[in-house]
């Protein structure tokens, strides 16, 4: 038995997984970056390595290869790089305008049967991708989350949502971001089924309707207006969606001292406005998603119906001194 | 440790509890999911609901004979031959169904810790944890899994808590979009890979068990509470992916667990929580190899062997390595003849008893 135990050890710890097929650290390619782009049915996968240094200093190199698909691509920046690459550190995807629906099947795919990739990176549409690593992925992500906490107008979009979004709705929408010399916010952009840049207005009034929206700041009639909260609730009867938005505001300036029911009434106005350029603008996806989620038997007997749109909207004007107060105008 | 001490029932709950999920992350819920769809939900109540005939017929041959364990009761219910064949036909069958398991366990452990590791290695040290803890008898197996229990407790209630903020019940319709047939099909595979392994626990003579009068009342309760938990787990799953995104993964639980952040600092724990889904594999294994040895030793009159097991160990990792059963509807089979014996096993247990 003493003997069965010994060889049973030295069984185990020749077995040890660290033993086999180990990569060292330094043999390893984290990439936190990875842009994709589609030129003359050539993809260009262009990736930023992170190589730890002794000072604690981030060293970035970036690499780029050009071929047919995505994983000859991959194989390629294996070559140039001589390391593995990782995906488990991505932080950003960058995908060009050039981007189309069986592109974005074979990068879905990609990730989806990569056991590196958590998927939870997110992913943005840029256009001039030459200058994006002269960025760094944190500042990025950390302007679309400064945009979504102040000004409304996009967010964070996670790949694994966008694959959710395309399952079930056949489009995702992705903040678009322009870049020369500085980092420049367009507004969504739709992708896989219809591929088109959303206005300013109707990235807001997608995310009123989504019911992410931090703040806002908003110019209506030459009256700075704040927005603090906002709640929106949608209900689906049949081919009828209500559409109720519920928001408080804050008047930042009003040089023709305006009365507030006017403000309040202009700023609703001003709302459903988004929020109708979103709806009649693009296709009805979202709301198609709906009814089948909510009203799945008159969906699967009406294939061809036409969507009714009822939008509300109910706002409170917040005194600056933060003390709740002012009217309540429909 | 005396082999024959009394159990603590709490124990074996807990034991029952991680048993009812054996099958849980390795295949059954895309298995019910791929039937029922968005229906899956009801597919699990059901299920669960029709699993207490299965737990009924537990407690009845658990109340027979209450002396022996499930080999000596099929024995003396049974002519020789007939209950030599059973015995033998419910082996080979539990040796298949564990063949699966390792092997899942180890594709899971292999997808989730440790990518780009051959399967084998994974396997073996699976396997050599799984013989050790039955080496040490059906005691140590029910304390491990009271250790166990705490332990998963305190991972379920980290990933409920920080996941809940994902969720979106809107994700769980539309509902009611399947025929009948199709839950009807969900519910009932459901109820046979998810109750079934409580047989198991017939290896367990009811004498043994401590203040077993109440071990019935005991067991009901952590029924209830693991198919609440597994129904919780369901809808928690659905509610953040949508059941569309969750019908393609291989792990939804994993890609769940991807997205627990503790206050915003600590990120990246999936690996540390997805120990919880495989605690249920792991004892499901190490109380079928337990079973399998007690099968042996009661087949072949033989006296109490250490080295048995070791055997028992190595034969499981040769089955799951040159099989690699990956096709869940054929353990699905396996343990359908498995609960039908037991319900053949009834008929003959009361006329003997």
């Amino acid at each position: 038995m003493k003997y069965l135990k010994i060889i049973l050890f030295v069984l185990i710890l020749t077995s040890l997984t660290g033993c086999v097929s180990y990569t060292e650290l330094n043999e390893t390619a984290i990439i936190d970056t990875i842009l994709i782009d589609k030129k003359d049915e050539q993809y260009i996968v262009t990736i930023n390595m992170l190589t730890p240094t002794k000072d604690d200093l981030e060293k970035r190199k970036t690499y780029t290869a050009t071929n047919t698909s995505l994983d000859k691509c991959l194989s390629e920046l294996y070559l140039s790089t001589t390391k593995k690459i990782a995906f488990s550190h991505l932080e950003l995807l960058a995908i060009t305008p050039n981007i189309q629906q069986e592109e974005l099947k074979e990068i879905i795919n990609l990730f989806l049967n990569r056991v590196d990739s958590r998927n939870t990176f997110s992913t943005i549409v840029v256009t001039y991708p030459d200058k994006l690593f002269d960025y760094k992925t944190k500042d990025i992500n950390e302007l679309i989350n400064i945009n979504h906490n102040e000004r409304g107008i996009v967010s964070i979009k996670q790949f694994d949502s966008i694959i959710k979004d395309i399952l079930e709705m056949n489009v995702s929408y992705v903040p678009r971001i322009k870049i020369e010399d500085e980092l420049i916010i367009e507004g969504y952009q739709s992708i896989y089924s219809e591929t088109r840049l959303l206005s300013i207005d109707e990235s807001i009034g997608y995310n009123f309707i989504t019911n992410n929206i931090k703040q806002g700041l908003f110019n209506i009639n030459d009256i700075g207006i704040k927005l603090n909260t906002s709640n929106t609730t949608i209900k689906v009867n049949k081919n009828k969606i209500d559409i109720n938005i519920t928001s408080s505001y804050q008047v930042l300036n009003n040089n023709q001292n305006k009365k507030d029911s006017e403000i309040t009434k202009s700023y609703n106005n001003a709302l459903k406005k988004y929020i109708n350029q979103f709806i009649y603008n693009n296709k009805p996806n979202y709301f198609n998603n709906l009814i089948e989620k909510y009203q799945y038997d008159y969906y699967k007997d009406h294939k061809n119906f036409k969507l009714e749109f009822d939008i509300h909207v109910t706002s409170t004007k917040i005194e600056n001194s933060n003390i709740q107060g002012g009217n309540s105008f429909e | 440790m005396n082999n024959n001490s009394k159990i603590s029932p709490l124990s074996i709950c807990f034991l029952s509890s991680f048993l009812y999920r054996s099958f849980y992350i390795i295949g059954l819920l895309n298995l019910v999911i791929s039937i029922a769809e968005g229906d899956s939900i009801f597919s699990i109540i059901i299920g669960s609901i029709l699993g207490l005939i299965i737990l009924y017929s537990y407690f009845y041959l658990n109340n027979k004979l209450t002396k022996d364990t499930i080999f000596i009761k099929i024995s003396k219910s049974l002519p020789k031959i007939i209950a030599d064949f059973i015995i033998v036909l419910l082996l080979i069958l539990l040796l298949f169904v564990s063949g699966f398991t390792l092997y899942n366990l180890s594709l899971f452990v292999n997808y989730n810790l440790l990518n780009n590791i051959n399967i084998l290695p994974i396997s073996v040290l699976l396997i050599v944890s799984v013989t050790y803890l039955a080496s040490k008898g059906i005691n140590t197996i029910t304390r491990a899994s009271g250790i166990f229990i705490f332990t998963f407790i305190a991972l379920v209630i980290i990933s409920i808590i920080t996941l809940i903020n994902y969720s979106d019940p809107g994700n769980i319709y539309p509902l009611l979009t399947n025929n009948f047939l199709s839950i009807y099909e969900g519910s009932i595979y459901h109820m046979i890979l998810s109750v079934t392994p409580i047989f198991l626990l017939l290896i367990i003579p009811k004498d043994r068990i401590e203040d077993n009068k109440k071990y019935n009342r005991y067991m009901v309760i952590t029924y209830i509470i693991s198919f609440v938990y597994i129904l919780i787990n369901y809808v928690l799953i659905i509610s953040i992916l949508g059941i569309k995104l969750t019908s393609i993964l291989n792990y939804p639980d994993i890609i769940v667990l991807q997205k627990v952040s503790l206050l915003n600092f600590v990120e990246r724990i999936e690996d540390l929580l997805s120990f919880k889904l495989m605690f249920d594999g792991f004892l499901f294994l190490a109380l079928t190899t337990f079973y399998i040895k007690e099968g042996i030793i009661h087949l072949f009159k033989m006296k109490p062997n250490k080295k048995l097991i070791l055997l028992v160990g190595l034969i499981i990792l040769i089955v799951s390595i040159y099989f690699k059963i990956t096709n869940i509807k054929l353990v699905l089979y396996f343990m359908t003849l498995i609960l039908l014996i037991h319900f053949i096993l009834m008929i003959f247990i009361r006329k003997k008893s």
